[in-house]
């Protein structure tokens, strides 16, 4: 397996503030894995990092050779990268359809089946009755549906995804992961940042954990041992 | 018989004031930007007109296209050139802004043309009326601004829900911030849409040269028209920015009809009333 | 010894009251009127800041109450037959009164639309104004020279008076919003201006001090728009209502000085009127740069000169 996205001694600071210590994290094509890590310790950092959103970075972030620190938001998704991202940014004024279009707006082809509505809508058939409402009426797991179709329209070839889990119910949650690994099946990476560690490492393949903005321990998630996720996870 | 023909005049007006305030509504709308300099920008491009016109010795409608495209550039230039500089945050810093600006303005087109009114002409067109009920004269000029206005709405309309800048438009609208996370070039959403506020600018500015008098010191009351326009119809609804062109129209004409120097203030008066009665205009939008 | 800042705004406003009080004894009648419009000009300026700089509320309608000052000075005393200091006391709440509506109607606007509106109401002041009966119409009436006499019989003494009326007056102001600025009330303002949501939740209603803010301006617009009439001898629709003199240049004296500080206004007022003696005979050239300036200001340091020294020693300690 080739890596695909490979971040090496990725650092962030905003101001005086330094939210990461330098991150090494790779990820392969049609790989699943997840970044574990307590409130705060840089989780949402890293993605802010990769994305270019915040703050000042350094290090590299490279996908497939190309590095990627110091373009700006658009540049990046063009380059393969879909976010989806935490709290879902549903647009109110725009309906289920056009949040989803919104994403093909952004993104370019990579080779492989683009990304088009009806497969979107084959993939989630929730959404289908549901295109001409505006998007912030559905549920909040239907809406998480919206976020990652839309990151699927940019037709990236990494998927980061920022605490999908959140506020939503286990049956919705299982539902989406579900989906996701039928996804990275296909050859897509996906990156998933999450707060709920067991959820996480059932269905990673490798994992990461990460501690006061650096990598406490990594390793397969089938072998993790839960004693010393916990150790890395709080610090102690 | 009089009452009708004052009435159908100020539907007429209401167009000319919708596409006055089709600009200063995008602006809010996607920039947030209350643009206090937008009614010194309309008077800005009817001298531009003017000069096209004169220079190349041809009439407005040959003229036009380039004209438009001059707006454009204008639109580009201040955003890129000044508009993208002012912070946001504080909705204070862009307005005091737009204020500097507009007396700059003002200033600039004062040392370049004078104050003397100046107008455009369009020829017999101007003088030009169809009679559509017995006694009832309506001016074809009248007729080609209120088309226009209407075939701009319906345009922007068009373009604002049916394209896939509309759509950007819109999110960068929402949500800014998540708009520039998700990987729309929000840079380029707003130079965009400034170069589409110019070209309103434009037609509205012609239109408005060509049916009256102008000086370097028009622009406010073009301003006031245009945003209580906005306002009556309720902020965001461009039909309804028409219908409260349409109202202001009405109310200063039935204003002139009572006595010249009523016109203005009975368009203001009207305005208060219904902002009192009605705050969030005739057709509110519940977008917040 | 560290002093506290209420202690040290008091104490820069005793000694500027002990310096300009007894420049009449020293100076011309010249530059004692020049003076007198500078104080004005201060006060206006200060009054904007207030609500703009600390209040947040951004009007560009200010004019209507300097101009319904004029008016209703020169309708009590001319038309109503008072005596000239009773009608000039009488202007306070008479302004402030009719600030109340304004103030209700301009509020159910959105926020960002205050300016405009503000702006719409100022010109229907303006265009009643040359419709009322008994003030000359668009053209305007002098005042009477009986009512301008009980300012002082003597042209010297009369210029002398208004200056002390004037000076007295801006202090007054300057001393309100310094007291206020460091009560509670103050801070309330403050923490609003910074974010109304969190200021809501700690029990702040932003309208009722918006609207407290505006009145209070209003009011004392009205009696600096008497004053003012005083110097100008006339009331005119054009002239009382002056969208440039008490909306435009006031914006730039603030927006230059230094929004949300007290010295800001003084700082700004004093450059314009040094601005003004070297540039305006260039008319609009005068006014450009001043707009120039202004947005200058605003792209670099939204709080004026009067925050560049702060700022530039920020710089070189970081």
């Amino acid at each position: 397996m080739t890596t695909l996205l490979e971040i090496r001694d990725l650092r962030l600071q905003y101001g005086q503030f330094k939210a990461l210590h330098g991150l090494d994290v790779e990820i392969a094509e049609g790989e699943i894995v997840a970044v574990i890590g307590a409130n705060g310790a840089g989780k949402s950092s890293l993605i802010k990092g990769i994305c270019c959103t915040e703050g000042q970075t350094s290090g590299s972030v490279k996908l497939d050779g190309r590095e990627l620190l110091g373009l700006t938001p658009p540049q990046i998704a063009r380059a393969g990268i879909g976010l989806v991202p935490e709290g879902r940014r549903i647009f109110p004024s725009l309906s289920v359809e056009e949040n989803i279009l919104l994403g093909g707006q952004l993104g370019q082809d990579h080779g492989g089946t683009p990304w088009t509505l009806e497969r979107i809508y084959e993939l989630f058939p929730d959404l289908t009755a549901k295109r001409h409402l505006s998007g912030t009426m559905l549920s909040g797991g239907q809406q998480q549906m919206i976020a990652i179709g839309r990151a699927l329209m940019t037709n990236p070839r990494v998927l980061l995804c920022d605490e999908i889990s959140l506020g939503l119910a286990p049956t919705i949650i299982n539902r989406l992961y579900e989906q996701l690994i039928a996804l990275a099946s296909e050859g897509l990476a996906v990156l998933v940042v999450e707060q709920a560690m067991r959820k996480a490492l059932e269905i990673s393949d490798r994992y990461y954990c990460i501690l006061e903005g650096r990598v406490s321990l990594s390793g397969i998630s089938a072998d993790a041992d839960e004693d010393r996720i916990a150790q890395a996870y709080f610090g102690r | 018989m009089e009452l009708v023909n004052t009435i159908s005049q100020g539907v007429l007006l209401g167009g000319l004031f919708a596409l006055y305030a089709l600009g200063l509504s995008l602006v809010f709308g996607v920039m947030r930007i209350v643009n206090i300099a937008h009614g010194d920008l309309i008077v800005v491009l009817a001298y531009i007109g003017l000069t096209v016109t004169e220079f190349l010795g041809v009439s407005v409608i040959v003229a036009a296209p380039l004209i438009l495209v001059v707006a454009g550039g204008l639109g580009w230039v201040l955003q890129r050139g000044l508009f993208e500089f002012v912070p946001r945050h504080d909705p204070l810093i862009p307005l005091l802004v737009a204020f500097g600006l507009s007396i700059i303005l003002q200033n600039l087109l004062l040392m370049g043309y004078g104050a003397d009114p100046q107008k455009l002409s369009l020829g017999r067109l101007e003088q030009a009326s169809v009679e559509i009920l017995p006694n009832l004269h309506i001016g074809v000029f009248s007729l080609i601004i209120f088309g226009l206005a209407v075939a701009m709405i319906g345009g922007l309309q068009l373009m604002i829900y049916r394209t896939g800048f509309g759509r950007a438009l819109r999110a960068v609208s929402d949500n800014e911030a998540n708009a520039a996370m998700l990987g729309l070039d929000t840079r380029a959403i707003f130079r965009k849409a400034f170069v589409i506020v110019m070209l309103t600018v434009a037609v509205a500015a012609l239109l408005m040269a060509i049916r009256g008098n102008f000086d370097p010191a028009s622009g406010s009351t073009r301003l006031l028209t245009a945003f209580e326009a906005i306002v009556i119809g309720g902020l965001g609804s461009m039909w309804g920015t028409l219908a409260g062109g349409v109202i202001i129209g009405i109310a200063q004409m039935v204003g002139a009809q009572i006595d010249a120097s009523w016109q203005v203030l009975a368009g203001h008066l009207v305005f208060l009333v219904l902002l009192f009665l009605r705050p969030s205009g005739l057709f509110p939008k519940n977008d917040g | 010894m560290k002093r506290s800042p209420l202690f040290l705004a008091l104490a820069a406003l005793a000694v500027s009251v002990i310096v300009v009080a007894p420049l009449p004894f020293v100076v011309g009648n010249g530059t004692m009127r020049y003076m007198t419009d500078l104080f004005i000009m201060i006060a206006v300026a200060q009054l904007w800041n207030l609500l703009a700089g600390f209040g947040g509320v951004v009007s560009i309608g200010q004019h209507a109450f300097i101009g319904a000052g004029a008016y209703s000075f020169f309708g009590f005393t001319t038309l109503l037959g008072l005596h000239p200091f009773t009608a000039m006391a009488l202007t306070v709440p008479f302004g402030a009164l009719l600030s109340l509506p304004v103030f209700t109607i301009l509020s159910r606007m959105r926020v960002a639309y205050f300016a405009i509106g503000s702006w719409v109401l100022a010109e229907v002041f303006l265009l009643t104004a040359g419709k009322l009966p008994g003030f000359g119409g668009g053209s305007g009436l002098s005042l009477r020279p009986q009512i301008v006499k009980a300012f002082g019989a003597r042209t010297g003494a009369r210029i002398e008076n208004i200056y002390w009326l004037s000076f007295a007056i801006l202090v007054l102001i300057v001393l309100m919003i310094i007291l206020v600025m460091h009560s509670r009330k103050g801070y309330a303002l403050r923490a609003m201006r910074d974010n109304e949501n969190a200021a809501m939740a700690l029990g702040v209603n932003p309208n009722a001090i918006k609207m407290m803010l505006f009145v209070v301006s209003g009011g004392l617009l009205s009696l600096l728009g008497a004053l003012n009439t005083l110097q100008k001898l006339r009331v005119n629709p054009a002239g009382s209502f002056s969208l440039i003199d008490w909306t435009v240049f006031i914006i730039f004296i603030v927006v230059i000085g230094g929004m949300g500080r007290i010295i800001g206004p003084i700082i700004g007022a004093v450059l314009f009127v040094l601005l003004r003696e070297n540039l305006a005979n260039y008319g609009p050239v005068y006014m450009i740069v001043l707009g120039a300036a202004a947005i200058a200001m605003m792209l670099y340091e939204p709080g004026g000169l009067a925050a560049l020294p702060a700022r530039w020693r920020k710089r070189r300690s970081a």
